[in-house]
């Protein structure tokens, strides 16, 4: 199904099948190779994406041709302190060379439109430990602390 | 267990013990009040801060004269690609009064929140 059309880049809702498997974990290793800070369980990380596919809030961006350029996976966890319930983003990444354009814009568009349809607030980490750290206030007391920021968290809904 | 700080506040481990849990209980309530997203179920968040105790790793922050004024609980997750484990934050809270690290001067009028961080840092190295 097709979310968000834009002149280059369509998002699309991928379910638990062979094809979107692949995109998602081509994907997602990638990420891995750029940010991650423990090894690569492969067993185990087949098992997370498959399990992600199959709860139906994975998306995936694809440039005209078909690639696979971005992924944003959701899960629906209760708050702390109540039976009431939120998005969170299990995975968000674009390729490098995607970015500062649509892809992550597109993509987070599909999960607001996913928490509007639930009814419920959604959040998105958006996390990159390379990036030049921007000078907001929290980020200059975070660094006078001793602490390097690596991201920020979006409010989708 | 007491650890260090200036002379403002200091820092320690919270315990399973009732005063623990009132404390902390306190200041996730005052947490919840400012920027909770839905309603708050008492038996839940009783279950949920009991449980996180229970962990070892929740740190309050007291004033001079007992006082707590902040909170951080730290719970251990696994990655979802990999066997390894990471810290992160189950609860990080600072009473609104004593957030003032930008109005402070530096030594010993840091806040909380600074003495707070500095503790996590230390207890997770390696």
């Amino acid at each position: 199904m097709t979310l968000n059309r834009n002149p280059a880049y369509t998002v699309e809702r991928v379910g638990a099948d062979e094809k979107s498997f692949v995109d998602v974990f081509e994907l997602l290793l990638q990420q891995h190779e750029e940010i991650a800070l423990a090894p690569f369980d492969q067993q185990k990380a087949v098992s997370q994406v498959w399990q992600a596919l199959c709860d139906g809030m994975t998306f995936v961006a694809r440039k005209d041709d078909g690639k696979a350029v971005g992924t944003l996976s959701l899960a629906e966890v209760e708050w702390w302190f109540g039976k009431h319930t939120y998005l969170t983003d299990r995975w968000f990444y674009v390729l490098p060379r995607y970015r500062r354009g649509p892809v992550g814009h597109l993509l987070l568009r599909a999960a607001t439109a996913e928490a509007d349809e639930r009814k419920i607030p959604a959040f998105v980490d958006v996390v990159n430990p390379n990036r030049r750290h921007k000078k907001t206030s929290a980020t200059l007391q975070a660094i006078r602390a001793g602490y390097l920021p690596v991201g920020y968290t979006l409010k989708l809904r | 267990m007491q650890r260090g700080s200036e002379t403002k506040f200091r820092i320690e481990r919270a315990g399973t013990d009732e005063k623990s849990f009132v404390d902390v209980f306190d200041l996730m309530v005052a947490l919840h009040k400012e920027s909770g997203f839905a309603p708050l179920k008492g038996e839940k968040a009783v279950r949920e801060v009991y449980s996180v105790l229970c962990e070892g790793m929740t740190f309050i922050a007291r004033a001079k004269d007992g006082t707590a004024i902040g909170v951080l609980s730290l719970t251990e997750s696994p990655f979802y690609y990999s066997e390894e484990a990471f810290l992160h934050d189950r609860g990080f809270y600072v009473r609104p009064r004593y957030r003032c690290i930008q109005r402070c001067s530096a030594g010993s009028k840091r806040s909380a929140a600074v003495h707070l961080k500095a503790k996590h840092h230390h207890d997770t190295e390696p």
